[in-house]
This record gives structure tokens, C-alpha cells and sequence, in this order.
């Protein structure tokens, strides 16, 4: 009652003071629209981790000393045929010498088979002989050619530098992030545009040119982020349409629409007072804000389209509208800025930020929706509700009267045990759910995706890894640890383990490397492949590996030990990092530490940890902070049951869903239950508010049930459809984690929607149980 | 209007009253908004649902039945999940660098790197781990019979076994020394000879149990493999050409001449007592008089050759860098590559009639020989 009177003061203040109002809105408006042209893209790589998570400490302390990870690969690939003949020399050639003036590339790493850092060596009689792989007076020549094949084989290059079947040569060079002589950030997108301009003009020449390294991959994820634009403008077309065609009046359509692109404009604005950016995650709020907006607004223009209906003028069918809608619309949107706000508690900044600009952008509506669309309503004419409503009802009713049958007991039952059914199968397939990314290359962009087809097509013919994981070798108290011989042996015997343990494809560590050279040293007999106990000799061994290989640092009181792992599915690297702990546990020593972890998939074990952890503490957190709200709204334990019990099988089947197509549960879709029914919730809540109102006036369950749906039906099934098709068009876009968000959010909103139309009625049925009242008046009589 | 008192009790009386939806069960909070729906005018017709009662008190039980259903099912579907574990960690033989290899009988014996033995019962399609002592990388292995055998390696490890490389023991070790064993040979009389780096030797005389030093050569030159002829000569090669024979069963010790001043790293003997020595670069030299008098043989390769072995057919093959494998006629004059289809170095191989098991990085390759003859 207090709150009733409360809303109805605002509404007093609101209504007497509209055009007050309006103008402070359209000033907000203008304000936060200038701040969000301040808005900067702020895709920073440190946001997408776990900083606080032991491993992704390991990653930020050894991050500078053993960078290097900033590669790029161009491959050249002879169409049919190996790469032995002139015009591929030709082409190779001057691709190392395009690729050698790329922007940022620090030119002492560039190497190809042109360049004269590319040597072989060999064991003759007198010691070691050795030449450049490409001799200088090299002439495309059968016999040059011949030499060539000689030399490539001598190197040693066969799968680093050489295709292993000899179909393809690659140049690779380090960029550097900032420039030494000007000390600008490198321009990634200028040196993917660049790349991409190379590769058009060898293909030209009628070779295959495969590209990938981290430039290369921030290009085409920028590109794929820039394609969102396009969403949301289709998603606001086909809006603006099925509003238009819902409402029956381009006015009311126009100003739902101008009510759901307000928040959107203040969101945006906000960001950058509260110094946020924005990244391709959190892109997506500006969407999910839209479609909220919309869904509320058509709440909202409906309950004033009644009230028209039933003879009000303008003003006061906007003023009943607000009395009628403030309540359930203000939860419902809590509620939603809640489920949100749960996500926080996923440690990574990017989730996090999503979390906050989403929540921000939630309660914005609750101030454009409630108060800045009453206030234009009120100045709506009463024929612009006329035909539209009139001309909606029928087709609406076919459709309430039998809806209303799931509020009858014994469909009810027929409905439970169909949803139990449903349940329990879900469940089931729900245990199939995976931690962390199910597809091959880098998880942003789809497996198809050019970026990942290059990663593919390297990795078959050459023997590169693209899936590493880092364990640092941190040694303490130990002065040269490279020439320590129980140090050395002990990351040997590790390497073996490693080797040896499954979803491992291969090992590269600083002792392994010294074993090669010791054989070198001994005419490269294999039998010579050990460590030598004796300092001086094992300084040998070290020496000749430069600290530009990332195996060690200048003192060698670190070293990195390279774990080249067969995929990246959660369970693969679960396994390696147990056995990883394992090796550590059984080896601990003072003087040695192994630290978990870097690389790629150092960084997704670190993540799938992190998410795992969240999972469970997040849906707890959710479902009992709406169930909380319910409570407090509705003052009963039924209506709490009947929202959130739909809610929570809608989530079961999300998992199911997520099983079923292949999609892990990773950081952008964690957040999707959340965000799926903090946004569903709002549909049980518009209904059984409704039907509460109903049933206490003296309605029975059916007839409530039916009301309900009349009043509010129409909006809560128009608006699930809008949003699901606004996120649905994400499913197109050329980011992976984008297209699993959008057709699992789709899938959600559905669902929920469909809950609460059919599964919450069928609960309420069975358990507000109206026998209950039968029973106390025979007892009474 | 909306918590009243009574409620508590309504409460209270629910909690036991779960699945047993015995008549007592009030309800939950929503009941109280019933009632008054109840009272108003026009509320629902109570006549035709009073003889429906136990049909809705079990109505009402399968509410509360799905209620709790949903929340097993919550429980069961977010419990946290594991997927189907990998394997356990296991020293398999393609992950190892395996230097040596010997028939002990019916059973295959492989070893190498960081003292793991190998053994397969199957011709070598499977290889089971067998235990060892020793952690340092062993390089050399000899059957003297189907039981009898010895394995040597870095820290001039030296184990021995006796039931067919099935189980093994250290017998003699000197890690500071620094000088590895890089060949061994026990002969079926119980002589033992296991040599190595820096002109190192050992020798046995009964049948490898005990081990002592002894000398061969005058300078430190590595010594890296011995062969021993029907008629008891023996010829060891090593470092920088170094080729020494004894023709008294290993008491003295004579430096042949050379033809070569790169290091050799085997010795063959073939059909008709010819002797094969090979090493780096892929130089071969052949020689009819044991080791009197050496011609060169055209290897057709540059790749340093590491071992070999001869077919039943008396054919010869040897493989080393790089994958080579080259295939060479019973005289041992002509030699011609084969392809091995690998890249990396082959440290040891075994004949199983036409074919040969190839050992070395990335465990252990079959590659048939074929029935013609090398041209």
C-alpha cells in the first residue's frame, strides 16, 4: 500500500510537471549523446582474462621476458607440385622482401629461406661446414634448385621453414608493439589490411597464400566486431516493422522505438563518464538494451491502449497506465538489472564491464520507459490507440482461449508432466555440457572462418603448433641455472612427462634443445643426446640458444617450458594442467619452482577454471535473488515458485542446447542465463502480477489466467519475439562467440517466454490449489 | 492485506507435510488470497468440485511431486561436471628417443634415452615398458643367448639381464667420470666388451656380472662400435678414423690404417667375412682381409649413417641422419636409398627377415625391404 501510494505521488509530480520532465530528458538526451561520441574501442587483451587467477599472475610476471608470442606466418603454397622451381623462388623471394617492410616488423627476425639469418650447418670431418641455405650466385637453375633441396634438408628448416612434403615456404617475422624510433603503438589493423593486400597479390600469381599471427587475427576480429553496426540496424528495421504492424499506428511504433534508442543513447553516453570503452563483447549491450526498451515500451503502450479503450482521454490513460504498470514494470526491470549485475562475479574485466554497462543500461529504462514514455503518451491522441487495438483483439483471443486451458487442472497436469519429460531428458544431456572452447584455431572467429583455415592448413603441413601451453621454470637460490645439472635434469625428466602425457603433441623446453647441441657437438651422434653432468660441458650445450627462442631468460633463472597440445577442449587441457600440477607436486624442490601458466592455452585453462567456478555461484546467486524480488513483489511462495521454477528449466535447457550444438560453456556464454532470465523474468512477473490482480478481485484461476493474458499476453509474446530475433541476428556474425551468444540468448528468450505462458499457469493451477478453500469451508461447515 | 498472521502456521504445517499431501496440508501462501477470491460474488462453483477432492489433493501432490522433481533435476544437471578422462600418463615408445635394439630370443629389447627399456613379444607391433635402475640414457645393447644380456650408456651405467631383458640390474655405474659406454658386446663364452667415450673399455669374463677397465688404444679417442668375426678377431672403430683389431680375443690390441679421418660410428660384417665400416657424412668403406686393406663404396648420401644390420637374405641395410635408410647388396658394394618416409635420425634398427624395425626419434617405424635384389 505504501509503495501504491508512492507510485502514485510520482505519478502526481510527473504527470503535473510533464513538459518540465520532458525537456530535462531531451537535455539528458543531447548531454550523454555528445559523451558517447567520446566512446573509444577498448579491446584490450588483458580485459578477455582472469587477471586474478594464479596462473594469469604467472602470465603478467613473465609476459615481458618471454614475449615473442607477437609472430606473424605467411605461408606461400605452391598450387599443384613441390615449391623446387623458378617462379616459386621468384615469388618467395620477393614476398620476404614485401614482408620485410611491413609496418612494425623488427627486421633482424624476418626469415625465410632468403634470408641470410637462414643457415645449414653440418658435421664434416674437420668440424662443423656451413652456408646460407640459398647460395648467393642463385640463379633459378635445375642445379641451383637441386642445392637448394640439399641445403633446406641440411638445415633443418623441414617443417619450420619448408612444408614437411615440400609444397610450401613460409616468411615469419616479430612485429614490435611500439615503434623504437617514433615510440608509436603499432596500427594492427593497418598491418592486417597490409597482409591482406599481400596475400591478394600472390594469389594473383597463382599460389595459395595462408596468413596468421596475432595481427592478423585483431584484424579480422575488428572486422568481424565492425559487421555488428549492420545488425543492429537490421534488428531495428525489422523492430520498427513488427511494431508498426503490432501496434497499428506509426506514431505509437515510432514512439516505442524513439523510447527503446533513448536508453541506448544515455548507456552509451554513460560508458565513457564511468571510464569504460568498448570492446566486441560488450558491443552487444547496446542490443539487449534496445530490445528491453522495446519490450517494456510495448508493455507500457498496450496497458494505455486499454486504458483508451475504456473510454479514458490521453492524459489519464497515460496516468493509469503508469499507476498500473510502474510496479511490475520497476521490478521486472530490477529483476533484469540483478540477473546482470550476478555476472560480476565472473573475475574477468571484460564480463564484468558487460555486467556493469548492461545493468547501467536496465535502470536507464526504468527512467525512460516509466516516466518518459507516459509523458509522451499523454500527449497522444486517443485515435491513434483506435483501430489498431480493435483490430488486434480477435486474432489475440483465438489465441488466449486456448492458452487459457494450460491454467486448467487437468491439462496442468498433462503440461507438468510434459515440462517433467522435457526435464528430465535435458538433464541428462546437460551432463554433456563442455568447460571452454569446443573448435579448432582461435576460439573468437568461427572454425571456417579464413583465419582459421589458414591455422588449419599451416598446422597440417608444418610442424607448428598454434595450441601452447607455458609453464615457467623459476629457479631459486641457484646461480646459472642453465649449467645446473639437477636442475637441467629434473626439467628433462619433466619434458619426458610431458611428452609422454596424453593431448600432448609435443614439447619444446631449454634441455631438450641442449641435448640436440650436445650431440652437434659430438658429430651429431644421437647417442650424445643427454645432458652432460659437468658444468662446463652443459654451458656448451646452452650457450649457442639465444634468449630470442623464449626458453630463457639473460641470467637463465627462468626458463619457459613449451607445451604444444593436441586441441584446446576443456578437458585436454584439464588433463595436461593436472599432470603438469602432478610433476610439480612430486618434484617440489626449494630451488625450483614450476609455475602454471602461459601461452593460449595457459590463458583458456585459466579461464575455463574461472568460469567453472562461477558457474553454480552464479545460477545460485541468480535464481535466489530473483526468487527474493518475486517474494517481496508478490508476498507469496506459489507465485515465487511459478516464475522462477519455469525459469530454471529454461536454464537446464540452455546447457542441453549448448551440448547438443557444440557449444562449450565459456566466458561470453556464462553469462547468457543470466542475461536470458534476467530478461525472461519479466514476462512471468507482467502475467501473474496480472493474474494476481484478478484472482483478487474474485476471479477463478482460468478466467484470471485469461485476463491476464489478454492485458498483457500480447506484449509479453510480441516482445519475446522481438528480442529473440535481435539477438538472433547475431548468429550471423563472422565472430564465433557473438554467434553462440546471440542463438543461445534467442533459444532463452523463447523459452522463457513460452514458461511463462504455458508452464506458469499449469503450476499456479496445481498449486494454488483451490481445494485448500473448499477444505476449510467444510470444515467451517 | 497481505502477510497475516495465520500464514506462520500455514507455513509450518507444509514442511512436513511434502509428498504425502495428507489433508492437513494448508498450503502455500498464495491459499490466503484464495479465500478471499473465494468469498467475493460469482467465485467458482464449489458444487462440482466437491466430489473431485481426492482427485485435486493428488493433483495438489503432483505439484508439490514437480516441484521437487525440478529441483533434483537442477541439483543432478549442474552438479559440477567431468568429461571422460584421458588416459593416464604412460612412457610410450614414440615418445622416446631409443638408441639401441637386440633379439633376445622370441623377445624384441629396445633402450635409450634416460635409461628406459622397451620390450615387445609381438615382432615389435607393441613394446611394454620395462623397468630399470637407471635414469641415465642408454646407448648400446647385446644378447649374448635368449637370456642373457647386457645394456650400457651415459655414467658408464652398465645393467644386466638374465631372463631376457625382462628385468635388469646395475652392475657397474661411474657418473662423475663423464665418459659414456657407447657400444657393448657379450659373446656367448662369457667374454664381455663395453666401450666408450674418451677410448674408454670395459671387458667381463663372466658373462657381464663383473667389470673391469681396460685399454685398447694409446689416445682418447671416442670408440663407438665393435665387431666381432667367427675366428674370434675383433675390430673396434671410433673418433676420427680410429680403427684397432685384436687378433687374440681382446688381450692386444693393434691401430689399423685407416682410409677415412672422420669418425666411424658402426661396423658390419657380412656374408663371406667382409667387414663394412660407415660414419659420417655417409662415407662407407668396405674391406675383404679384416681390415688389412679398404676400398670406398658409393652411399649415394651425404647423411651421417648410425647403424645397420643384415637381412636373412644377406642384404644389408643402413640408416642414420635424417631418415636415411639405404639398402645395399650382399657384398656390400652397391647401395641405393630407400624411403623411409620420416625425417628424423634412426639410432638403431633390427632385421625381421625382409624388413627391418627402425628405431630412433618418434618410436619405432616397419619398413619392408622388398625380395629383389639391390641393383
Amino acid at each position: 500500500m505504501k509503495t501504491n501510494r508512492l507510485v502514485q505521488a510520482l505519478g502526481h509530480v510527473l504527470f503535473r510537471q510533464r513538459r518540465a520532465f520532458l525537456a530535462l530528458f531531451a537535455l539528458i538526451t543531447v548531454l550523454l549523446g555528445w559523451s558517447a561520441t567520446q566512446l573509444r574501442v577498448d579491446a584490450g587483451f588483458e580485459k578477455m582474462i582472469p587477471l586474478e587467477h594464479p596462473y594469469m599472475k604467472t602470465f603478467v610476471d613473465y609476459r615481458s621476458t618471454f614475449g615473442g608470442a607477437n609472430r606473424v606466418l605467411v605461408v606461400l603454397r605452391a598450387r599443384d607440385g613441390d615449391i623446387y622451381n623458378e617462379p616459386f623462388f621468384a615469388a618467395l623471394k620477393s614476398l620476404t622482401d614485401d614482408v620485410f617492410f611491413l609496418p612494425g616488423v623488427d627486421r633482424a627476425t624476418v626469415t625465410s629461406l632468403f634470408t641470410p639469418n637462414v643457415r645449414y650447418i653440418e658435421v664434416v670431418e674437420e668440424g662443423f661446414a656451413g652456408g646460407n641455405v640459398i647460395p648467393a650466385d642463385f640463379a633459378g637453375t635445375a642445379d641451383d634448385l637441386a642445392e637448394v633441396r640439399e641445403n633446406v634438408l641440411k638445415s633443418g628448416r623441414v617443417g619450420r621453414l619448408v612444408a614437411n612434403d615440400h609444397s610450401a615456404a613460409l616468411v615469419s617475422a616479430e612485429l614490435l608493439e611500439i615503434d623504437p624510433n617514433t615510440g608509436a603503438q603499432l596500427d594492427y589493423l593497418a598491418v592486417a589490411a597490409q597482409l591482406e593486400t599481400l596475400r591478394e597479390r600472390y594469389q594473383a600469381q597463382g599460389f595459395e597464400v595462408n596468413i596468421i599471427g596475432f595481427a592478423k587475427a585483431v584484424g579480422d576480429i575488428t572486422e568481424g566486431a565492425r559487421g555488428v553496426l549492420l545488425f543492429f540496424a537490421v534488428t531495428f528495421v525489422i523492430t520498427a516493422l513488427l511494431l508498426h504492424l503490432y501496434l497499428g499506428s506509426a506514431k505509437l511504433a515510432g514512439l516505442g522505438l524513439v523510447c527503446a534508442l533513448v536508453p541506448v543513447v544515455w548507456q552509451l553516453g554513460v560508458l565513457p563518464l564511468v571510464g569504460y570503452g568498448i570492446d566486441p563483447m560488450s558491443i552487444l549491450v547496446p542490443f539487449l538494451i534496445f530490445s528491453i526498451g522495446v519490450s517494456h515500451a510495448v508493455q507500457m503502450i498496450n496497458g494505455w491502449k486499454i486504458e483508451v479503450h475504456h473510454g479514458a482521454d490521453g492524459l489519464t490513460a497515460a496516468n493509469n497506465a503508469f499507476l498500473k504498470l510502474f510496479m511490475p514494470g520497476a521490478t521486472a526491470l530490477l529483476t533484469t538489472a540483478l540477473g546482470f549485475l550476478v555476472i560480476l562475479f565472473i573475475d574477468i574485466a571484460m564480463v564484468q564491464e558487460l555486467a556493469i554497462t548492461a545493468a547501467i543500461g536496465v535502470a536507464l529504462i526504468v527512467i525512460t520507459n516509466k516516466m518518459l514514455l507516459t509523458i509522451l503518451l499523454s500527449w497522444m491522441p486517443r485515435s491513434a490507440a483506435g483501430k489498431g487495438g480493435d483490430a488486434a483483439k480477435p486474432a489475440g483471443e483465438w489465441l488466449w482461449q486456448r492458452l487459457k486451458r494450460f491454467a486448467e487442472p487437468r491439462r496442468a497436469v498433462w503440461v507438468l508432466a510434459g515440462a517433467a519429460v522435457l526435464l528430465g531428458v535435458s538433464a541428462l544431456q546437460a551432463r554433456h555440457l563442455q568447460t571452454g572452447d569446443l573448435g579448432a584455431g582461435i576460439p573468437e572467429l568461427h572454425d571456417d572462418s579464413r583465419y582459421n583455415l589458414d591455422t588449419a592448413a599451416i598446422v597440417e603441413s608444418f610442424s607448428i603448433g598454434v595450441d601452447v601451453l607455458s609453464v615457467i621454470a623459476q629457479s631459486h637460490g641457484v646461480d646459472g641455472a642453465c649449467t645446473d645439472f639437477d636442475i637441467m635434469d629434473t626439467l628433462d625428466r619433466f619434458e619426458t612427462h610431458m611428452r609422454n602425457t596424453h593431448g600432448v603433441q609435443g614439447v619444446l623446453s631449454l634441455p631438450g634443445m641442449a641435448k640436440v647441441i650436445n650431440a652437434g657437438w659430438n658429430e651429431g651422434s644421437p647417442r650424445w643426446r643427454v645432458l652432460s653432468r659437468d658444468p662446463s660441458v652443459l654451458a656448451q650445450s646452452v650457450t649457442p640458444i639465444d634468449t630470442s627462442t623464449g626458453l630463457l631468460n639473460t641470467d637463465c633463472s627462468a626458463m619457459q617450458i613449451l607445451i604444444f597440445t593436441r586441441d584446446h577442449q576443456g578437458h585436454t587441457i584439464a588433463h595436461v594442467i593436472e599432470e603438469v600440477k602432478r610433476f610439480a607436486a612430486a618434484n617440489a624442490s626449494e630451488h625450483l619452482e614450476l609455475r602454471l601458466a602461459s601461452g593460449n592455452v595457459g590463458v583458456m585453462a585459466a579461464t575455463n577454471e574461472a568460469v567453472d567456478a562461477a558457474e553454480l555461484k552464479i545460477l545460485v546467486l541468480l535464481f535466489f535473488a530473483i526468487g527474493l524480488l518475486c517474494y517481496m513483489e508478490f508476498r507469496s511462495h506459489t507465485a515465487t515458485l511459478c516464475i522462477v521454477l519455469p525459469l530454471s528449466i529454461v536454464a537446464v535447457l540452455c546447457n542441453a542446447l549448448m551440448a547438443t550444438l557444440g557449444i562449450g560453456l565459456k566466458v561470453p556464454t556464462l553469462p547468457v542465463i543470466a542475461l536470458g532470465v534476467g530478461v525472461g523474468v519479466d514476462y512471468g512477473i507482467y502475467i501473474y502480477e496480472r493474474m494476481q490482480h484478478e484472482l483478487r478481485r474474485g476471479a477463478g484461476l482460468v478466467e484470471a489466467y485469461l485476463e491476464a493474458l489478454r492485458q498483457r499476453g500480447t506484449a509479453t509474446m510480441f516482445t519475446a519475439l522481438t528480442m529473440s530475433i535481435g539477438v538472433g541476428t547475431w548468429a550471423f556474425s563472422a565472430l564465433k562467440f557473438q554467434a553462440d551468444m546471440g542463438v543461445l540468448l534467442a533459444f532463452v528468450f523463447l523459452a522463457n517466454m513460452l514458461g511463462a505462458v504455458m508452464l506458469l499457469p499449469a503450476l499456479a493451477s496445481t498449486m494454488l490449489a483451490p481445494q485448500d478453500r473448499r477444505h476449510k469451508h467444510a470444515k467451517k461447515a | 492485506m497481505r502477510a497475516r498472521k495465520p500464514e506462520r502456521a500455514d507455513q509450518r504445517s507444509r514442511a512436513g507435510a511434502r509428498l504425502r499431501a495428507a489433508p492437513a496440508v494448508q498450503g502455500i501462501a498464495g491459499t490466503r488470497r484464495f479465500r478471499h477470491a473465494e468469498r467475493a460474488p460469482g467465485g467458482s462453483a464449489d458444487g462440482r468440485n466437491l466430489p473431485r477432492r481426492s482427485f485435486m489433493n493428488r493433483h495438489r501432490a503432483l505439484g508439490l511431486l514437480f516441484v521437487a522433481f525440478v529441483a533434483a533435476m537442477l541439483s543432478y544437471a549442474f552438479s559440477p561436471r567431468r568429461a571422460a578422462p584421458l588416459p593416464a600418463t604412460e612412457i610410450r615408445i614414440e615418445q622416446m628417443l631409443t638408441l639401441a635394439a637386440a633379439q633376445a630370443g622370441e623377445r624384441l629389447v629396445a633402450a635409450g634415452e634416460r635409461g628406459q627399456v622397451f620390450a615387445s613379444a609381438d615382432g615389435g607391433r607393441h613394446w611394454q615398458v620395462v623397468a630399470t635402475p637407471v635414469a641415465a640414457t642408454l646407448t648400446a645393447l647385446s644378447f649374448a643367448d635368449h637370456r642373457r644380456g647386457v645394456a650400457v650408456g651415459h655414467d658408464a651405467v652398465i645393467l644386466l639381464s638374465s631372463d631376457g631383458g625382462v628385468s635388469w640390474r646395475e652392475v657397474s655405474s661411474a657418473p662423475e667420470a663423464g665418459a659414456p659406454l657407447l657400444a657393448v658386446r657379450l659373446l656367448a663364452d662369457g667374454r664381455g666388451f663395453a666401450l666408450g667415450a674418451y677410448g674408454s673399455m670395459m671387458t667381463s669374463h663372466d658373462g657381464g656380472e663383473s667389470w673391469e677397465e681396460a685399454v685398447a688404444s694409446a689416445d682418447d679417442r671416442h670408440l663407438n662400435a665393435i665387431a666381432v668375426f667367427t675366428d674370434d678377431t675383433l675390430v673396434l672403430a671410433g673418433e676420427a678414423g680410429l680403427l684397432l683389431r685384436s687378433d687374440d680375443g681382446g688381450a692386444h690390441w693393434e691401430e689399423l690404417d685407416s682410409p677415412y679421418n672422420g669418425s666411424f660410428f658402426g661396423l658390419q660384417i657380412l656374408a663371406d667375412e667382409v667387414l663394412l665400416a660407415y660414419g659420417m657424412r655417409g662415407h662407407i668403406f668396405r674391406s675383404a682381409d679384416r681390415g688389412e686393406s679398404w676400398e670406398e663404396v658409393d652411399s649415394t648420401t651425404e647423411a651421417a649413417l648410425f647403424a645397420s644390420a643384415m637381412l636373412a637374405d644377406g642384404r644389408v641395410v643402413l640408416t642414420g641422419q635424417g631418415g636415411t635408410v639405404l639398402l645395399g647388396d650382399a657384398a656390400g658394394r652397391v647401395f641405393r636409398a630407400v624411403d623411409s618416409g620420416g625425417t628424423g635420425v634412426h639410432a638403431a634398427l633390427l632385421a625381421q627377415g625382409d624388413a627391418v624395425l627402425l628405431f630412433g626419434e618418434g618410436g619405432v617405424s616397419r619398413l619392408a625391404m622388398g625380395g629383389e635384389g639391390a641393383q
